[in-house]
């Protein structure tokens, strides 16, 4: 199952330790791990972020939900990317910002407090046990969620497009009708 | 939900909208007779959003727990929204 990682540490050094952690568990092949960052919140709530050894360049975060989930907790990539693409880039950090949902927004922002690291990441899990344990052994607070469990943007606002679109219909004869009985 | 349930659900959908259809076409063919041009203009319109209402149809018959539910219920609102259009032409142009 798809989903979106994030582990808080109290130290960067043990944030940097539970990044390896999700690398060594990709390599033996237990979940697959699609990019993943360390994002860390200073002591005066400035956000840094260092990359990982997933491979994923940073230009190539700006879309994804796991680059708009930083910018969002006030790292550069999703936003910079974002600012800096266009309209396409924009609409791709609109979406994954839809897929975001806030209640998970606010679960990592209250627990990402200054001093803080976590590893934020997107991975593909079948169990949760493997990933739970590891952290959990290094002193980590997990919180995920399954994109899957989201809702879907993408039909809701083609849903609610053509909702609009028959209720116009409508409209439109009906004030046809009320005009032609007024002549 | 059993794939039964689900199944029975989408047959009641599709033939909502096999009939959606088959009342597009007559008062389309009503319209045409009586050269009633908005008329004619809302039926097509209608038509286009039936068929998008199908694809969401589609759509459906394809998702999985726990979206299916939604899912559902925003189909049924829209071929309800549908037929709502319909039933209104009907009236108009059987009381012209």
């Amino acid at each position: 199952m798809e989903r979106m990682l994030v582990v808080v540490f109290d130290t960067q050094d043990n944030a940097n330790d539970g990044s390896h952690v999700l690398q060594d568990l990709d390599t033996a092949g237990l979940i697959a791990v699609h990019a993943a960052r360390i994002v860390t919140k200073g002591a005066d709530g400035s956000t840094f972020v260092n990359n990982t050894r997933d491979g994923l360049p940073d230009a190539a975060m700006g879309g994804t939900a796991l680059g708009t989930l930083i910018g969002m907790l006030g790292g550069p990539v999703g936003l910079a990317i974002g600012a800096a693409g266009g309209l396409v880039a924009g609409a791709a950090a609109d979406f994954s910002r839809d897929r975001i949902a806030a209640d998970f927004f606010s679960d990592v922002e209250r627990s990402l407090q200054p001093g803080k690291s976590a590893v934020v990441a997107e991975i593909d899990e079948e169990d949760t046990d493997a990933v739970d344990a590891r952290m959990h052994a290094l002193g980590g607070f997990v919180i995920r969620r399954a994109f899957e469990d989201l809702a879907d943007p993408t039909w809701e606002r083609e849903t609610d497009a053509l909702r609009q679109r028959i209720t116009r219909t409508k409209q439109s004869i009906e004030k046809k009708w009320t005009e032609r009985s007024t002549r | 939900m059993s794939t039964d349930t689900k199944q029975s659900i989408q047959d009641k959908l599709a033939s909502q909208m096999k009939a959606a259809h088959t009342a597009l076409d007559t008062l389309k063919a009503k319209a045409s007779i009586a050269k009633a041009q908005a008329e004619l203009k809302a039926i097509t319109d209608l038509q286009s959003q039936k068929d998008a209402i199908e694809r969401k149809l589609n759509d459906l018959k394809k998702s999985e727990e726990p979206k299916y539910e939604q899912a559902k219920t925003d189909v049924e609102s829209l071929i309800a929204a549908l037929e709502s259009s319909v039933k209104a032409i009907e009236a108009k142009l059987k009381a012209a």
